[in-house]
């Protein structure tokens, strides 16, 4: 593997960064850091709206909570509108479609310095395996001593008189990997984090398999992996494994999104060759795939309300009316598929660790919006510009409504980490100590042991308790369980603080969600209510937005598992929810003074405000949180 | 297309980037093939058709319509588009780009199922189609080549680097912090154990905020040293606090021109584009069929 901005041979490397940088906000016990990890922008061919001319430089400013200029510009390259996020983002991670990057450009184009490297060597000589066989570089070895230790610079720089070598071949990988260069904070300051990253973009026939790659460091694969290169995501990982290797100081993972439009192949437990997974296969899978996005701009990918889960209403929520990615522009009319929820994944997990010694589905949560007008973090109910994704074009849109009435303007990753830096966010996604929100941002911990104290919540300890006595969110329970003995489980939950233009709501309601297997090997849900209160009264005016009823400002409680069965294996994962509050295009609705009955509109034409009236798209909605399971697994 | 319009404005834009390298990136397009620069050149026709499509555009985003500056922009950019796409096609980029490529080649592999042929007959079909004019995610690769094309050469110096930090310096100055004791009473029980406690170490506005809404950071950063002052209203409750400042930690250096090298590259790329731009405007003469209604 060749690192993609190469080195001027002839300067000496600069200053290292340090290996264990000390942030000024580090907490042993761990902040919550609120991102988003699923950004496109210019870069993506395929955004489909003008506005995207949006870079990732821009995106990136856009997160750290500057006002930025879009589209148009005036001759001096002034951007005549502008764009600012409320509150800033403490991560982002610009994910473009590496299926448009051409990097291999670089391998069959002379003037570019990557050209005579061993990758692209391999690459013109054999180009169909060049991503299964490529040797990594051994990386170059820092100088030891100057003020920050001797962490390998992934980025030499060529320092006087010369030419400046960070340049490579001028392409959208290296661009990105460039700007996120330009925004990571490494001082101790700790700012703002990114990630490299890329979106394999895999869709067999409309159906999605898409996976966002990110990367620890800013050593990252000469040529990104993408679905031109490897057709399954088992290829996408073995390749991976090939080009971003531990020992050359490259590590990835990948995060599958909207599952909910797999039309059954993202959860599906056949290899590529059509048989059933083995141990192996399973363990890959959830080697690379640590964490999945159960809310973005394209539905929620929790629950479907109908078979096993037809009993939780709240699994209602933002669902899309069809089951792949035809269904917005083709008017694919297939309906959602239960097994394409991540529950149901989770719940099937169980049972093929029970035959294959290996859980395959074992993902924590996270959000994001999957912007594709590069604006990170804008998850904002209120006032939501559309993000332009998946392929709807603005210019046929209705002018009524920014977005399609089925999208949502997604949500938002939150890692638990010691420090604001890649190394700790990214440890804190692999060991799934992570939760989404559909935007709002609350703060929850969710704790699991067998002897966490019942006043754990009172106590001024509850975070060292946690730790101390049991596993944060995304963990497994001790195993064996102890004789007679049932898991607790601490949640707490601070209300979204809110900021000006920005309110926070209250909570309403703290639920936690079992899903184990049975004594006859069927799996099993349920939801438990275990604390606030579902029948608060609270409210939302659907003209006004204005909200009322009292809610809660925190919510705690430490809950035993009634029906525990030490012979059945399960999770248990967290589901905070809000007050009612306004759904965005009932903001717009309002805005625009729709009246419903609608008014017949002209034949030919279409109503652009239809969406105002639609009943499968209540105004009104609960926000909410899903913290990562806690597994357990008999032993 | 006037060789004096284009020398006219070669000269305006060598006076801006520095003689020999303009001259040389303008002789580029001069020679590239033999021929000069635009001259014949059909001039780029902005219908009355996509005038209106770029206000129906503006409307869908905005839900208003655009002043006569906005739309005038947006006519720009719309003919500084099809300019670039004109110059990659005269440059053959539609044939020699890996990704205009495949995505032409997939475009007519979706419409001829039936009858399948190799990659290089179903490009030369798509070429001869004009395909590579007309498909939206081959014209924005051909824009996006266009751009790398132009800035290519661009060297970042060091006084670069060091004159985009101080222009920039909140982004890279270290930010102030506080230090505060703090009495507080929540309105719900529950909040109390799981904030802070009585002491809040060395935090900046923005990790206040994260934590206790802005409103409270803001009066935080705000409230007069080393007294008692409140009451201070946050998300959860009322606060007295007493404030002190912690010392301003100095800039770190190595990791601010770190970031700024990259920074200040895509700063200098914007203005290079738009100059090259500016260069190949007075090559393609535009037309703008303005709609007949008074509607500008």
């Amino acid at each position: 593997m060749t690192l993609a901005l190469s080195a001027c041979s002839s300067s000496a490397p600069p200053p290292d960064v340090p290996v264990a940088r000390q942030c000024l906000d580090r907490n042993p016990g761990r902040n919550a850091y609120f991102g988003d990890l699923h950004v496109h922008t210019k870069y993506s061919l395929d955004a489909s709206t003008q506005a995207t001319r949006v870079g990732p430089h821009d995106a990136y400013r856009l997160a750290l909570g500057e006002r930025i200029p879009v589209q148009p510009y005036d001759a001096d390259g002034n951007g005549l509108r502008s764009t600012q996020l409320v509150r800033p983002l403490d991560f982002a991670a610009v994910t473009d479609h590496s299926e448009f990057f051409g990097e291999t450009e670089i391998c069959t184009h002379p003037e570019y310095p990557g050209y005579t490297s061993s990758e692209c060597q391999f690459y013109r000589a054999q180009p169909d395996q060049a991503f299964l066989a490529f040797n990594a570089q051994v990386a170059q070895r820092g100088t030891p001593g100057g003020p920050y230790g001797s962490q390998v610079p992934r980025l030499p720089y060529c320092g006087e008189g010369g030419a400046d070598c960070l340049e490579a071949a001028r392409t959208p990988w290296g661009e990105l990997q460039r700007a996120a260069e330009a925004f990571y904070d490494r001082s101790a300051e700790c700012r703002f984090t990114t990630f490299v990253g890329y979106e394999w973009t895999g869709s067999p026939e409309s159906n999605n398999w898409h996976r966002n790659v990110l990367f620890k460091s800013e050593t990252v694969p000469q040529l990104p992996i993408s679905y031109f290169d490897a057709a399954h995501p088992e290829h996408l990982w073995f390749g991976l494994a090939t080009t971003c290797r531990a020992e050359d100081g490259c590590e990835s993972l990948t995060i599958p999104h909207n599952s909910n439009l797999s039309n059954g192949i993202m959860f599906q437990t056949t290899n590529p060759s059509g048989e059933p997974f083995d141990a192996e296969f399973a363990r890959v899978k959830r080697a690379n795939e640590p964490l999945a996005e159960i809310m973005q701009h394209k539905g929620q990918s929790e629950c479907l309300n109908q078979g096993a889960s037809a009993a939780d209403e709240l699994c209602g929520y933002e669902i899309l009316p069809y089951n792949n990615l035809a269904g917005s522009r083709l008017q694919n009319s297939n309906p959602p598929l239960e097994g394409d929820f991540l529950r149901a994944a989770l719940k099937q997990g169980l049972v093929l660790e029970q035959s294959l010694g290996e859980n395959p589905f074992k993902y924590g949560f996270i959000g994001s919006s999957d912007t594709h007008i590069g604006a990170p973090g804008q998850v904002l109910e209120d006032r939501f510009p559309g993000h332009g994704g998946a392929g709807q074009p603005n210019r046929t849109m209705p002018a009524g409504l920014t977005d399609l009435i089925e999208y949502n303007p997604g949500g938002l990753a939150v890692l638990w980490a010691e420090q604001n830096t890649r190394e700790s966010l990214y440890d804190a996604m692999r060991r799934r100590e992570a939760y989404g929100t559909s935007g709002p941002r609350m703060v929850v911990r969710f704790f699991g042991g067998w002897d966490l104290p019942s006043d754990m919540c009172g106590s001024g300890n509850f975070v060292a308790h946690g730790y101390g006595l049991g596993v944060p969110m995304g963990g497994d329970l001790a195993s064996p369980a102890p004789a007679g003995r049932k898991p607790r489980f601490a949640v707490s939950a601070l209300r979204d603080p809110g900021a000006e233009g920005e309110a926070g709501l209250p909570l309403q309601r703290v639920q936690i969600v079992k899903g184990w297997v049975d004594a006859n090997g069927d799996p099993q849900e349920q939801v438990f209510e275990v604390a606030g209160d579902a029948n608060n009264g609270a409210s939302v005016n659907e003209t006004t937005c204005e909200t009322a009823g009292a809610g809660f400002d925190a919510l705690c409680t430490v809950w035993q598992d009634p029906a525990f069965d030490a012979a059945q294996p399960a999770f248990y994962y967290a589901r905070i929810v809000q007050n009612p509050s306004c759904r965005w295009h009932a903001y717009q609705c309002a805005a625009a003074g729709a009246t419903c009955p609608r008014p017949a509109t002209p034949p030919g034409q279409s109503d652009p405000l239809a969406g105002c009236c639609a009943s499968k798209y209540p105004k009104s909605v609960q926000e909410r949180a899903w913290t990562s399971p806690i597994w357990y697994r008999p032993s | 297309m006037d060789v004096a319009d284009l020398v006219s404005a070669v000269v305006k834009a060598m006076a801006r980037m520095g003689a020999l390298g303009l001259l040389l990136f303008a002789l580029r397009w001069v020679t590239d093939d033999g021929r000069t620069l635009g001259v014949g050149a059909e001039p780029i026709v902005v219908s009355v058709a996509q005038v209106e499509q770029l206000r129906a555009e503006w409307i869908a985003e905005t839900r208003v319509p655009p002043t006569s500056s906005q739309l005038d922009a947006m006519i720009r950019r719309h003919a500084d588009e099809e300019m670039l796409v004109r110059e990659a096609l005269r440059l053959g980029l539609d044939r020699s780009d890996a990704v205009v490529r495949s995505r032409l080649v997939q475009n007519l592999r979706f419409a001829r199922r039936e009858a399948p042929a190799g990659d290089a007959a179903l490009l030369a079909e798509a070429l001869a189609l004009g395909m590579a004019r007309r498909d939206v995610v081959a014209r924005r690769r051909l824009v996006q080549a266009m751009e790398e094309r132009m800035v290519a050469d661009l060297v970042v110096a060091e006084a670069d680097v060091r004159a985009h930090i101080e222009a920039h310096a909140p982004r890279y100055a270290p930010r102030p912090r506080v230090r505060f004791e703090q009495r507080f009473r929540p309105r719900d029980a529950a909040s109390a154990s799981l904030l802070p406690g009585a002491q809040v170490e060395a935090r900046t506005e923005n990790e206040l905020a994260r934590i206790f809404g802005d409103a409270f950071a803001r009066a935080v950063m705000a409230a007069p040293r080393g007294q008692w002052v409140g009451p201070i209203e946050s998300a959860y409750g009322t606060h007295t606090v007493r404030v002190e400042d912690v010392p301003v930690t100095p800039i770190d250096t190595v990791a601010a021109q770190r970031r700024a090298r990259y920074a200040a590259r895509e700063e200098l790329e914007g203005e290079r584009v738009r100059e090259a731009s500016a260069v190949l405007r007075a090559a393609y003469p535009v037309r703008v069929q303005w709609p007949q209604v008074a509607s500008r």
